[in-house]
């Protein structure tokens, strides 16, 4: 059996609600023994000093435990050995694994106010009190947020060797009467600010290194063009603007270059370009539709959609496109595949009794699973630990965003608004 | 010739005939200046007369050039879309000023990236037909929309169908 047991699920009754499609969790990170860390945050120490900032100490810790939360390797304590509930997380997402009984890890935070300048001093110590991690953080009048999400993302280092996700963007589609711009999104879904105002369609943006500038397709100029926003200068510079499509680009950091798909040659085909649009190659040749293209981390193959077999399907090339081989034997209309950075998994969305449902496979097509089954699912995009996919779903009607713990099979909803949101990118930083 | 200069010349003859007759001493007549040419008229040259007015079809509407549906997940043309590309042909083809943009577009059901691809797929169906019907390729342009500029904001089959289409815009 291919693995397409779906467990008996609940219809996903709201935005929190844990979606109980079969996880990746039970085979992959509890046979390697893993459990949730347990860990108190402490209320926080404010001295006297700073004390006009204790909401601002209260709302740090209440960012400090939604991160550790959200990174999924943790169930978080309040100094009442209750689970912490920052608001907007389900309960779901943050429970305790069947424990050995040692005593939990412990964050303590004290603020204080040397010299006029707002500090905060984190400090991680295990089950004996050790000190694993110490940092003293200045928070300006921008706000702890930044210091807690650089604070957790060294915890989950230290804990679990792996990249944090808390300091990370979701760049997006914000759809605004016909039109849509390009949105950014903290990961834990606060501070949601539009990057363009170009009034026209915008869609698909795609992260360079270091969120050093947003790649996305407009129609500024008529025409469905590729262009770059540097973060820096916020100069928008076009890409490609091949005649017909410059559509749904992919960025590989390790080769520095984009692939993407281009209609010049008559019909879509698969074309990679370096990040300013110089030396476009095309990889595949086929009349066919061959679309929405998805590097490995090391940029040695490709994951892409064709429909040469008639339907859509996910296949996979070299990067000189060489090696076509197919992944997906069903037959059933797949799209957007993603490939993790850690290289096990091709995430995508296949359609089944009239749903897309979001499904995760090995790079070699083996081990299907199907991740979420329900609310037409699209767009999937993987976070830098390998472990959480955004994408956008359509449920009661509109779509959102969501983000799921592929391992844990948990789902959040990521922003709020009436105005549909599609074509998420999760920044690798 | 007019009739003065006729009357100078015969003038001319006779006074060289009588002076070659017997009379040595003949004086030389004196030159007939015939009187001057009637001065050229300097009134401006009547107008050339009208050219006679273009006997061309008139530049298609909006609303001329019909736009034709697709089944779902497909860019085939069915046999209505042909009968209706047919007469857009036709009327293309007699509207030789007339150019035209034709726009691919999706139902909202498919994902985003394949979408537009096939929108593609849809306005190139339309542009291939006409041009093997006779019209000119250079006067049509194509764009794909996908999924992101739907016609009908209902999510069931009827918005859907109105919604898979190649849209035919035209353009000044």
């Amino acid at each position: 059996m291919a693995g397409w047991l779906v467990l008996a699920a609940s219809l996903v009754a709201g935005p929190d609600a844990t979606c109980l499609a079969q996880p990746v969790y039970d085979l992959e990170l509890r046979g390697q023994g893993f459990r949730r860390v347990s860990v108190v945050l402490a209320e926080p120490k404010v001295d006297a000093a700073a004390a006009g900032s204790r909401q601002v100490a209260l709302d740090g810790q209440e960012t400090l435990a939604r991160d550790l939360i959200y990174s999924g390797f943790f169930y978080v304590m309040d100094q009442s050995a209750n689970p912490f509930l920052p608001r907007g997380v389900s309960r779901a997402w943050n429970v305790a694994d069947e424990g050995s009984g040692e005593r939990p890890h412990r964050i303590e935070a004290a603020w204080s106010q040397p010299g006029g300048q707002l500090s905060a001093d984190l400090r991680l110590l295990d089950g004996g009190g050790n000190q694993l991690l110490g940092k003293r953080y200045q928070v300006g009048e921008a706000g702890a947020r930044g210091a807690m999400h650089h604070f957790a993302d060294q915890v989950v280092k230290q804990m679990t060797g792996l990249p944090g996700i808390a300091q990370s963007k979701i760049a997006f589609a914000r759809l605004a009467g016909k039109n849509s711009e390009i949105c950014v999104v903290d990961y834990d879904g606060f501070d949601e600010r539009a990057l363009t105002n170009q009034r026209t369609l915008t869609l698909s943006p795609c992260w360079g290194s270091g969120r050093s500038w947003i790649a996305f397709t407009s129609y500024v100029e008529g025409q469905p063009f590729l262009y770059r926003l540097d973060q820096g200068t916020r100069r928008l510079r076009p890409v490609s603007r091949a005649p017909g499509l410059n559509t749904t680009p992919d960025w590989c950091a390790a080769r520095r270059a984009f692939a993407l798909t281009l209609t010049r040659d008559g019909n879509a085909e698969i074309y990679s370009m370096s990040a300013d649009g110089g030396s476009p190659k095309r990889l595949t040749h086929n009349p066919a539709i061959d679309t929405s293209p998805s590097w490995s981390a090391t940029g040695q193959q490709i994951a892409f959609t064709s429909d040469r077999s008639g339907v859509p399907q996910i296949y996979v090339m070299d990067a000189d496109g060489g090696n076509v081989r197919r992944l997906t034997q069903h037959g059933l209309y797949s799209d957007s595949p993603a490939w993790s950075a850690d290289g096990r998994w091709i995430a995508y969305v296949c359609r089944r009794d009239g749903e897309f449902q979001l499904v995760v496979m090995r790079p070699d097509g083996a081990d299907e699973r199907v991740i979420v089954r329900d609310g037409s699912n699209d767009s999937p995009a993987w976070a830098n630990d390998s472990r959480h996919v955004v994408f956008s779903s359509r449920r009661g009607g509109t779509r959102g965003l969501y983000v799921v713990d592929v391992y844990a099979g948990l789902e959040r909803r990521l922003i709020s608004g009436y105005q549909e949101a599609i074509t998420p990118a999760w920044s690798s930083e | 010739m007019t009739r003065t200069m006729r009357v100078a010349a015969l003038v001319l003859l006779a006074m060289a005939v009588l002076a070659g007759c017997g009379k040595k001493t003949m004086e030389t007549p004196p030159p007939v200046t015939p009187p001057p040419a009637p001065a050229p008229q300097t009134t401006p040259p009547p107008p050339p007369p009208p050219p006679p007015a273009p006997v061309a079809a008139p530049t298609l509407n909006q609303g001329d050039v019909q736009d034709v549906f697709f089944d779902y997940d497909k860019a085939e043309l069915r046999s209505d879309a042909r009968a209706t590309l047919t007469e857009d042909g036709r009327k293309l083809v007699a509207s030789p000023k007339t150019n035209i943009t034709i726009e691919g577009h999706c139902d909202e059901r498919g994902t985003v990236d394949y979408n537009l691809a096939l929108g593609e797929r849809r306005a190139n169906a339309g542009r291939d037909f006409l041009v093997s019907y006779g019209v000119d390729g250079g006067r049509i342009k194509t764009i794909s929309y996908g999924e992101s500029r739907p016609f009908a904001l209902g999510h069931d089959e009827s918005a859907w169908a109105q919604n898979r289409r190649a849209h035919f815009v035209v353009t000044p």
